[in-house]
């Protein structure tokens, strides 16, 4: 069409006064239409719901390649917000005491941590609403973190852990183990862990977390999945912790009635947290932030 | 001139409302509220564990969704004691059902893996799961009701 009529041009040059400008209009008209066409995409697409967080869009690479939920990483993040705390706990970072309270930090302060761990750990990432990575999945143990390639289909954690460096990691094993007939077993295999993290991660504040209880009737049915056990493990975990210099935070307090058990109303099996119990661990993290 | 450029806007205000329609008549299927669909679907089935909504960037990481293939989404989950979940998707264009249900079949192979030598009794709710393809909209249910699951999903698609 535009070629017919550039060819006619100097044909039709005695009627210029009258075509000149119907083509020009014409041609003002196409390009309105494609302006208006483009609107309407450009505002379909803004108007349809959000399919991620802020974060989650400035990290989606992350999102793609199982990386957890999103990571955004913030400068000002990692930094305790109470003084008077790391005072209290910090000469250096391989401090090995029990961590103590401090003012609350808030979401930020987890955007450069990973969780490691197994499905309580995957429960952490469904309903903390943290922008952490997660390196969790249904029943990993100490010995089965070294072998199952899950992150991103392809990676074990320690692998995984070379890929990126964090200011702070997370750790939480044992309820999986809790059966196991040689303790001392569970515990040389996650001082490995330990050992193999500080490695990969040399400026990374390690923190072993306790081993949550068990609801009270959970605990009673007579296996080994009961709270008593579950205090001893914790001890040798504190023990482990002192000896390889790295932080250690005792969760019970956070999930746990005056029993020291999680409450029935906490869990369906017992074993796993509800949505509030899951926040209740965050919140207590929150106020005890690593030295 | 004035007429002319009256009549021109006239027709760019068509253009753009024939565009418009266009775009809302893609899929030829009844509009439906995903939130809605997957908040009934867990007050209504008996579900062994707590069912949670969950936040979307923990979606698109459970179903590693891309940008651009989700246009809305509600997904419940469980605590981690069963492989119970409810997932209702709308894709962003009808190209984009494929990649969704592919996705909720990667979902459910990783839950099987996941549970096999977890919780084994849960590879029976993962063996047969209710998967609905209905236009524009997938819709997951993995629990011990399929027919109540269906039947919920059947109301919101039936005019």
């Amino acid at each position: 069409m535009m070629s017919i009529n550039r060819n006619r041009r100097p044909v039709r040059s005695h009627t210029r006064r009258k075509s000149k400008p119907m083509l020009l209009y014409a041609a003002i008209g196409i390009i309105l239409i494609f302006v208006a066409a483009s609107l309407v995409a450009i505002l379909n697409k803004n108007l349809s719901p959000k399919r991620v967080s802020p974060e989650a869009a400035d990290s989606g690479q992350s999102l793609s390649t199982s990386e957890g939920v999103s990571q955004e990483t913030s400068s000002e993040s990692s930094a305790p917000t109470d003084e008077s705390s790391q005072d209290e706990t910090n000469t250096e970072p391989s401090s090995t005491e029990t961590l103590k309270p401090a003012a609350p930090t808030d979401n930020s302060y987890f955007s450069d941590a990973c969780f490691i761990g197994d499905s309580r750990t995957e429960g952490l990432m469904l309903y903390s609403g943290l922008d952490s990575t997660f390196y969790a999945t249904k029943g990993l143990s100490i010995s089965t973190v070294f072998t199952n390639a899950f992150v991103d289909q392809s990676m074990t954690v320690l692998q995984a852990l070379e890929t990126r460096k964090f200011s702070k990691i997370y750790l939480m094993f044992g309820i999986n183990e809790i059966g196991w007939p040689y303790p001392e077993v569970f515990i040389q295999k996650y001082e490995e862990l330990i050992n193999q993290i500080k490695a990969r991660q040399p400026d990374a504040a390690i923190c072993v977390q306790s081993i949550l209880p068990v609801t009270s009737s959970r605990s009673d049915r007579g296996d080994a999945f009961n709270n008593k056990n579950i205090i001893d493990h914790n001890k040798m975990l504190k023990d482990m912790a002192q000896r390889l210099s790295v932080q250690y935070l005792d969760l019970t307090p956070a999930v746990s009635d005056e029993a020291g058990a999680l409450p029935e109303e906490a869990s369906s099996d017992g074993i796993h947290l509800s949505v509030t119990y899951y926040q209740k661990w965050v919140e207590y993290l929150k106020t005890h932030p690593l030295t | 001139m004035k007429k002319f450029f009256l009549s021109l806007s006239a027709f760019s205000l068509c253009a753009l409302v024939l565009l418009t329609g266009c775009s809302e008549k893609e899929t030829g299927t009844k509009d439906i509220s995903v939130s809605d669909l997957a908040k009934e679907l867990s007050e209504q089935i008996t579900f062994e564990d707590s069912m949670s909504i969950i936040e979307q960037d923990v979606v698109s990481y459970l179903y590693q969704f891309e940008d651009g293939v989700v246009a809305d989404q509600a997904v419940y989950e469980s605590t981690g004691a069963t492989a119970e979940e409810i997932a209702v998707f709308k894709a962003d264009s009808s190209k984009q059902v494929e990649t969704i249900t592919k996705a909720v079949d990667a979902r459910i192979a990783s839950q099987k893996q996941a549970f096999e030598n977890y919780v084994p009794k849960e590879l029976t709710k993962l063996e047969d799961p209710v998967i609905e393809v209905n236009g524009n909209y997938v819709v997951l249910c993995v629990s011990n009701d399929n027919t109540k699951a269906k039947e919920i999903i059947d109301s919101y698609f039936q005019s």
